[in-house]
């Protein structure tokens, strides 16, 4: 089972990042979100969203997808330690398995199907 | 108020630079449920202070559909009556999460100043180093400053410090629904705008509840067909200007959507760059981001090109004047004079009906019919549409497409999120008391 | 019964690790915490404490830190009935090791098993940075969570099994066999390995995970793996089972020891001022202010790719935060409180301390966007982190232990909503 994102038909509404934090705080919030509506070059109309797994970052361009793995250090002498990873303080996609009646809360939500089961 | 609440209200008083909070209370929701019913509330209690009321709705920022607006309250200088102008983008939620439900701006600075809205923290902020410079080198400012690129804003630019009547009080570095020139009073306040940023939780009386009948209603607002399409043109093919949307294809950039609302109703045009690009732009600003339909719709009918209406819509972002009101008033059919024109914009332009509420939103269904007929049902229909968006909090263009959004399923929302017996009894005594 | 008096030091070579002790400790209802910097173990603040805790960090930079003086004091602290809990590199650092300035340290006779010399001519990944432990090389098998078990010195009866982290923490040979609390027992799902199995096998399992050495009234806890980490509970358990069993048979030793130097809590507490009213909301409010704006910059720090490496530590953005969240999360709890207790000109460092690191984030931030060097201005941050944090747990654990108060369960129960 995998999260399938489609950057070209995503429209940055912020559904997927709102629900994916619900299902961890069971209230309204942004902050323990996996998912995450990318939006920070807004004049430049670049908007994409990221997706952190258990140990890889899935980064949903328009351009294309990239996807970096967590777990290699750049550096191998480097004395890292769990917290070297981006989005550090958020836990890894967990497919929203506590969530019996929806499945994967990001899928069910995004309101253009830009978010999809594999 | 315990949920979909932050529980305060903030009172900025600018003539004594002081900074103040209230609760609020839960009785008042039991009165006025939210958005522009307490607003208009908390206008009527300061109205000697000449306030400025920004409040979201009761479901704003949360799981139901579209729920992404905010409201500015306040006396309009063209109207000279009190108006309610929509908070639209991703700026409506920022203002929930930064830990006020309402602010109320009242009196007048002694010096240019902006507001420091932050996880519950309301700074006054001297603006000396913004005072001056346009709306998009502000924001750039802003965001440099407090070191965030997401960093929300409510800002002014020349036009609302130079005090033309057609000010407009910008988000981001886009234009906005404000047709009432706002940004005339936030500069007759010495008030360069409002910086937003928040990192808060919003609780929730019955979160399964209120998420399984967001859902539920999501489901029924994606069997409409209008939501294959995306984007300005299209809205304004649906509203007959056929010839728009295939106007702005060549400089169509792409779509996007306003907070959780699934209708993409802001296009971005690229103006310096292929619009066909999809890697980051290295232009520093490649376009423009337009949410107001009739603006393009008047530049067009001025005789632009479509690039041309493109510059003169960011030269009125960036200069903080509504567009709409350039493309009517100025007289003016190039660019070039159009761009000269700002600062001699006057006349009247029209507000429909009662004129609480911005002609931005067309006067009518969008996609759908809502079973209506005739001018004064439509207008009516209209008009209860637009209180309702801004009481609850829904993107108000979207309210207009989406007959699935109805006031029975916010109000059982609104029940389910605050544990509050919230019924049609009391929104049509709120709606009443809004539309007078 | 008094809570056991806790030291936790935050002083110079730690890593964020610390905070996840003083999470532990703050759930487990032991609230008479007090954070030490290397000057208050020089000046041997230490000494009427019955826990000192040494979590993990850079262990060389913690022992250049605490100097000769504060391994002194260390170890007189443990002689007359102390417990030194060290994780990590607060493992290593009692270690017996010939390199300075380890060699001030030399007070536990263990022998760590990751060690590169033990396999010549193997395929080792080496860690630059503990060669400098003067432990010819020191390398790192696996990372992440690994199991580990109990051994019949612990409990004769019966053996418990748990997992726990290791992030660069030792595999451990004591002279004294009896001395092994828990070994490791194998790997996890979860295990990364940075060697072979069969290399991560031979250096790890059945060797020590957990030791404590006897010095004279006191001992010493040695824990490779990071026990405190708060996704582990049983491992944080463990932790906090054997605080209760030493301090319990301590606490006569350590009430006599404070007859004797005339010590009494009290001395402490009389210290302390009172703060309410207006300036208790002003200084709480500029709290507030400053957390939240240097939390708003490091938000956005967060999707930026940049590190910092800071003596022998690689630093993220990310750590910045950690700190920032561990102080935000406790701050509405603090809020509800009408009288704030603490030390005279604790609240102008506070005020002081948290205005600056959002001016240093503000800039670092900058710094990265213009692609500019920002190595000095990390070192800045994290130092300053260091003071605030060390400041506000003093603020919070004073003011929410002193029984002034709203109970301090009761408040943790309640959400907090701001966060
Ligand atoms: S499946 Fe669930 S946990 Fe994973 S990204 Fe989507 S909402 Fe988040
Ligand atoms: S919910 Fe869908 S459209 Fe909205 S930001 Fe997420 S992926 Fe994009």
């Amino acid at each position: 089972m995998g999260i399938k994102i489609n950057a070209l038909k995503c429209t940055n509404c912020m559904a997927c990042e709102m629900v994916c934090s619900y299902h961890r705080d069971d209230g309204f919030a942004f902050l323990s979100a996996c998912i995450v509506a990318y939006r920070a070059r807004e004049k430049k109309d670049y908007f994409g969203v990221l997706l952190k797994e258990e140990d890889v970052l899935i980064v949903a361009r328009p351009e294309g997808l990239e996807i970096n793995k967590i777990g290699e250090e750049a550096d191998p002498d480097k004395e890292a330690d769990a917290s070297a990873k981006p989005m550090l303080l958020r836990e890894g996609c967990d497919f929203c398995e506590d969530m019996d009646d929806y499945g994967p809360m990001c899928v069910a939500f995004c309101p253009v199907d830009a978010i999809t089961l594999d | 108020m315990e949920y979909l609440s932050t529980d305060k209200i903030l009172v900025i008083d600018l003539n004594a630079a002081q900074v103040e909070e209230e609760e609020l209370l839960e009785s008042l929701v039991e009165e006025k449920i939210g958005g522009i019913g307490i607003a208009k509330y908390l206008y009527e209690k300061y109205e000697n202070d000449d306030p400025i009321v920004i409040g979201t709705g009761l479901l704003t920022g949360t799981t139901y559909p579209a729920s992404a607006a905010g409201g500015i309250t306040a006396k309009s200088p063209v109207t000279g009556s009190v108006c309610h102008c929509p908070v639209i983008y991703k700026l409506g939620v920022e203002i929930k999460y930064s830990g006020f439900d309402y602010i109320v701006v009242k009196g007048r600075s002694d010096s240019p100043v902006y507001l420091w809205i932050h996880d519950g923290v309301a700074d006054i902020s001297d603006a000396s180093d913004v005072w001056g410079k346009d709306v998009w080198e502000s924001t750039d400012e802003l965001r440099k400053f407090v070191g965030d690129d997401l960093l929300q804003t409510m800002l002014i630019g020349p036009a609302g410090e130079n005090g033309s009547d057609y000010a407009q009080v910008c988000y981001n570095h886009w234009s906005s629904p404000d047709r009432f020139g706002f940004g005339k009073l936030f500069g007759a306040k010495n008030l360069k705008g409002l910086a937003f940023r928040g990192m808060g939780l919003i609780e929730v009386a019955e979160p399964e509840d209120y998420v399984e009948r967001s859902l539920e209603i999501l489901k029924q607002v994606k069997e409409n067909s209008f939501l294959e399409k995306k984007g300005l043109g299209q809205i304004l093919t649906a509203l007959g200007e056929e010839g728009v949307s295939d106007w702005i294809d060549p400089v169509t950039h792409r779509h996007s959507a306003d907070y959780f609302t699934p209708y993409a109703s802001n296009t971005a045009l690229f103006l310096d760059e292929d619009p066909g690009l999809l890697e980051e732009s290295k232009k520093e600003e490649p376009g423009v981001l337009v949410s107001d339909i009739y603006a393009l719709l008047g530049f067009k009918n001025v005789g632009l090109s479509v690039k041309d209406a493109g510059h003169a819509l960011k030269a009125c972002a960036k200069y903080g004047i509504d567009p709409f009101a350039v493309a009517q008033l100025s007289g003016k059919t190039t660019l070039e004079e159009i761009k000269d024109s700002f600062d001699s914009i006057n006349g009247e332009i029209t507000i429909p009906g009662s004129g609480l509420f911005t002609p931005w939103c067309p006067t009518g269904p969008i996609f759908n019919d809502f079973n209506l007929s005739g001018k004064d049902e439509i207008m009516a229909w209209w008009e209860r549409r637009q209180a309702v968006s801004m009481i609850f909090g829904i993107q108000p263009m979207f309210s207009l497409m989406c007959p699935e959004l109805t006031e029975e399923n916010m109000l059982e929302l609104a029940s389910l999120g605050t544990d509050l017996e919230l019924t049609q009894e009391i929104l049509d005594a709120v709606i009443d008391d809004i539309l007078g | 019964m008094n809570d056991p008096k806790i030291g936790i030091y935050a002083g110079s070579g730690t890593s964020h690790s610390w905070l996840w002790f003083v999470d532990l400790f703050e759930k487990a209802g032991f609230h008479d915490l007090v954070f030490l910097d290397e000057f208050l173990v020089q000046n041997n603040e230490i000494k009427d404490l019955d826990v000192l805790v040494v979590s993990g960090g850079d262990t060389f930079a913690v022992a250049h830190s605490l100097g000769r003086q504060g391994g002194r004091n260390i170890k007189s602290f443990v002689e007359q009935g102390g417990v030194y809990i060290g994780s990590c590199a607060g493992a290593y650092l009692p270690m017996k090791s010939s390199q300075k300035p380890l060699d001030q340290f030399n007070f536990v006779d263990v022998k760590i098993t990751n060690l590169s010399k033990l396999f010549p001519g193997a395929e080792i990944q080496t860690c630059k940075s503990c060669a400098a432990y003067g432990y010819d090389f020191v390398f790192h098998p696996v990372r992440e969570a690994v199991s580990l078990k109990t051994t019949s010195f612990f409990d004769k009866d019966k053996s418990i099994e748990f997992s726990a982290p290791l992030y660069g923490g030792p595999g451990m040979k004591a002279k004294d066999p009896s001395w092994v609390l828990a070994v490791y027992e194998g790997f996890t799902p979860k295990t990364t390995f940075l060697t072979s199995l069969k290399i991560a096998q031979k250096t790890l399992v059945s060797n020590g995970a957990v030791i404590k050495v006897p010095l004279k009234q006191g001992c010493f806890y040695l824990l490779g793996p990071h026990l405190e980490h708060p996704k582990f509970k049983q491992a944080n358990q463990f932790i906090i089972d054997a605080v209760n069993r030493e301090t319990g048979t301590a606490r006569d030793d350590v009430d006599s020891k404070n007859k004797k130097t005339g010590f009494s809590p009290q001395d402490l507490k009389d210290r302390k001022e009172q703060v309410s009213g207006k300036k208790a909301k002003e200084l709480l409010l500029s709290i507030r202010r400053e957390l939240s704006n240097s939390r708003i910059v490091t938000g956005s720090l967060e999707f930026l790719p940049v590190q910092w490496l800071i003596g022998q530590k690689v630093y993220e953005p990310q750590k910045v935060r950690v700190y920032l969240e561990s102080m935000w999360k406790r701050l509405r709890a603090l809020e509800k409180n009408k009288v704030l207790i603490l030390e005279p000109g604790l609240s102008d460092r506070i005020t002081t301390a948290a205005g600056q690191i959002t001016i240093e984030l503000r800039r670092i931030k900058q710094q990265i966007d213009g692609n500019l060097d920002s190595l000095k201005t990390a070192v800045i941050i994290f130092d300053l982190l260091h003071i605030l944090s060390i400041s506000f747990f003093d603020l919070y654990f004073a003011t929410m232990s002193s029984g002034l108060n709203h109970s301090l369960k009761r408040l943790n129960h309640k959400r907090n909503k701001f966060r």
